[in-house]
């Protein structure tokens, strides 16, 4: 009779267990720390949004759901909620292409390859804010010494451009999605080539003699599925990361005079609501739980894309995870 | 892990040893950090980009002679910092606002309204400005000194291109357009082109936009003053995307647009670049038969908070610096940047704002057509609403009317909330 998972891996395990204390003792500060820092808020802000809540602490009324319906039927919560949408949009596909590109390339080349997967890495070190100042302040600022302007004089373009002012065009999508592509393509070439490096060569060798000549075919049928669980990772990741997109949006397109209602996505919205001069916490509490739903929904698709990972094995259908491995 | 040299001669440092020398050294820091709290006033203010301000507050202060007072500058962003700490449960006894509290703030019981002031300030104090942080006949802060904006411009340039100075909006449109070329726009009101002056444009169309529980922005007057902002925009004079925003000369200093919307604060810096290249009107009225012109005032305001020891000490001292302490009332206002006194017996003796026909303008200009915004009816929701509007308006060009349409129903549910509070 075959062993369930758990029992397989306890069998494995050396010695005798000693682990409860040590786990408890190692990793209990991380566990309150998430408690005070996450979990608590979370209840309290589910709390504040069903009060009216303004400039205290201390809830004035309770209202029920209408905080939820206020911002529900609010024209701006519903336009950031399509700004993220659009953003997601945008940068989910063009950061998956080009990672699994650059990854690739990085991986076919022998000649210098650590030296170029270094280049492409260093940016995700570089802080985010510092980023969006100089994107904003020197390289796409509005005026004719701005780098970008003076590339495009260059190039016979003579009219500077106000990248981050003018909604019409929205010049601003390239700002922001340039500067966020920067600093997180190289984290994801480092994911991907760690999964092409997985891959079993002998695969392709296998291939060639059984006629598969060109790249494509050889991405297509063998590279691609090989790295699809690492590929939906990246994509989950990268969804989630695109929801918690805020100091892009709040370090460029932000001044002191505030934020302008386009390219506006919900957590800047939420934030000035909470934490600007009306510091309505009971409306921010309600966007709030309704991100969170949201959130939910989207990364519980990651399911429907485990039904396909499913192969039958002598008769039974169990979870690609769970077949066994060879060496 | 560690390689020991536990019976060597030579007196070496083990981490053990540094890690307990540093852990102890902390510890006892703390705890003598704790041991001492501070009985007195703590007061807040924000970071001044003048030079020398710091020291003169904190040597006025150590002055004082009743009770310690403890100054903390506040760099940063401290408008959000100061709206922070007031919810916390222990802020500073005295902080200074920008412009003074909202009603929110006031209804949650956070300020401490000034009984002991309010008998001694009288006429002498800027009424407008007083009544911007009067709330149900209550005084809840001091105005320290106040700011205004104005729409400051180079009248070489206007020789040159012979228009004349802008009177009403009708007027600046054409002027901007006329003197704008690709090296030097016509006209800066900042990077979001003026959606910080949503409330001035209106006020100059002839609208109060707050004064009764129905707003007025709907008129044709509005419509037409946001349809010439529109044209401004897309005539393509206004200067964008600058480095430095509207609150630093800069960009008219530096030769980047020839006319900008900028402050009092920043005339020391416009003359000593410019010379006598600078002039200043107010922001124009819409038309010749409509509107006023309009010079939108702000102060910063010293308020007590609600949870302060101190509710007595804290106003008496308040009296002593911003009522009695008349000369250090004077070299805030002149000393660091150009501020404009709250007081009228100041104004007499303030010399620095007669030195040039600009100051002299500028003065009688604002003690005419001020006007305030107070955030005690000005909500933020009111705020944000009229610049959203603006926005939508002249950056995404989209009908006035519209726009003001879906803007005048908010403005109408914060008022009748307001109403409801008095």
């Amino acid at each position: 009779m075959k062993l369930s998972y758990k029992k397989r891996r306890k069998a494995v395990l050396p010695g005798p267990s000693l682990s409860l204390p040590w786990f408890l003792g190692l990793s209990l500060p991380m566990i309150l720390g998430i408690c005070v820092f996450t979990y608590i808020p979370i209840v309290i802000s589910l709390f504040y949004s069903f009060f009216d809540t303004h400039n205290s602490l201390q809830p004035r009324a309770f209202v029920g759901l209408s905080n939820y319906t206020d911002l529900l039927s609010d024209p701006n919560f519903q336009h950031s909620i399509v700004t993220f949408l659009v953003y997601t949009a945008i940068i989910v596909p063009l950061t998956f292409v080009t990672a699994l590109v650059i990854a690739l390339l990085l991986h076919s080349i022998h000649f210098g390859a650590i030296f170029f997967r270094t280049i492409v890495f260093i940016p995700t070190a570089c802080s985010a804010v510092t980023a969006a100042v100089i994107w904003k302040l020197s390289i796409f600022n509005g005026v004719r010494f701005g780098l970008a302007n003076t590339l495009l004089h260059a190039t016979g373009w003579h009219k500077p451009i106000a990248w981050l002012f003018s909604p019409d065009p929205p010049w601003y999508w390239l700002v922001i999605v340039s500067l966020r592509m920067w600093l997180q393509v190289g984290f994801y070439v480092v994911l991907f080539l760690a999964a092409l490096g997985r891959v079993d060569p002998q695969l392709y060798e296998a291939a060639s003699v059984d006629g598969v000549t060109t790249a494509w075919k050889k991405f297509r049928y063998i590279t691609w599925p090989s790295i699809r669980t690492v590929s939906t990772a990246i994509a989950v990741l990268l969804i989630l990361n695109a929801f918690q997109a805020f100091d892009e949006f709040y370090n460029l397109i932000g001044s002191l005079g505030g934020y302008p209602p386009y390219a506006r996505p919900p957590l800047i919205y939420l934030y000035y609501l909470a934490m600007g001069e009306s510091q309505d916490f009971g409306h921010a509490g309600a966007g709030a739980f309704i991100l969170i739903l949201l959130i939910i929904c989207l990364s519980s698709t990651r399911y429907i894309k485990n039904i396909r990972l499913r192969l039958p094995q002598r008769g039974q259908w169990m979870k690609k995870s769970e077949v066994p491995h060879e060496g | 892990m560690y390689t020991k040299h536990a019976h060597s001669s030579i007196p070496t440092f083990s981490r053990r040893g540094v890690l307990a020398c540093t852990g102890s050294l902390a510890a006892s820091s703390l705890i003598q950090a704790c041991s001492s709290p501070f009985h007195g006033l703590r007061q807040w203010y924000h970071a001044y980009s003048e030079p020398g301000v710091r020291q003169a507050v904190v040597e006025v202060a150590q002055h004082y002679p009743h009770i310690p007072v403890q100054v903390e500058w506040i760099a940063g962003d401290y408008d959000r910092k100061s709206a922070v700490t007031l919810l916390s449960g222990n802020p500073p006894d005295i902080i200074e606002m920008a412009q003074g509290p909202s009603v929110d703030t006031i209804q949650a019981h956070k300020l401490t309204p000034l009984t002991r002031l309010s008998p001694q300030i009288s006429h002498d104090f800027n009424s407008t400005i007083l009544d911007s942080v009067t709330w149900k006949d209550d005084l809840y802060g001091i105005p320290q000194t106040i700011d205004a904006q104005l729409l400051f411009y180079r009248p070489s340039i206007l020789r040159k291109f012979n228009v004349s100075v802008p009177r009403t909006l009708e007027e600046l449109v054409h002027v901007a357009t006329t003197i704008s070329n690709d090296t030097t726009k016509g006209l800066f009101l900042g990077n979001t082109m003026g959606s910080q002056l949503a409330a001035v444009l209106l006020r100059a169309c002839g609208a109060h936009i707050v004064h009764s529980s129905h707003t007025d922005i709907l008129s044709p007057h509005c419509v037409y003053g946001l349809s010439l902002m529109q044209e401004l925009s897309r005539s393509d004079c206004l200067l964008v995307g600058s480095p430095i925003d509207w609150f630093n000369p800069a960009a008219l200093t530096t030769g980047l647009a020839a006319m900008q919307i900028c402050g009092t604060w920043a005339i020391p810096e416009m003359e000593k670049v410019l010379g006598t290249d600078v002039a200043a009107v107010p922001f124009p009225r819409l038309s010749s038969t409509v509107g006023q012109p309009a010079i939108q005032m702000g102060s910063y305001v010293s308020v007590i908070s609600h949870a302060s020891q101190y509710h007595a000490q804290a106003q008496d001292y308040m009296k002593w610096l911003w009522i009695e302490n008349t000369d250090f009332q004077l070299q805030f206002a002149q000393d660091f940047g150009l501020h404009i006194p709250v007081r009228a017996s100041l104004l007499h003796r303030a010399q620095k704002w007669k030195k040039t026909p600009l100051r002299q303008g500028v003065l009688s200009d604002v003690q005419r057509y001020g006007c305030v915004f107070s955030r005690s009816v000005f909500t933020p929701t009111i705020r944000q609403a009229l610049s959203d509007s603006y926005t939508h308006v002249v950056r995404e060009f989209t009908d006035p009317l519209e726009s003001l349409k879906k803007i005048a129903p908010i403005i109408d549910r914060e008022l009748s909330r307001i109403h409801a509070l008095r």
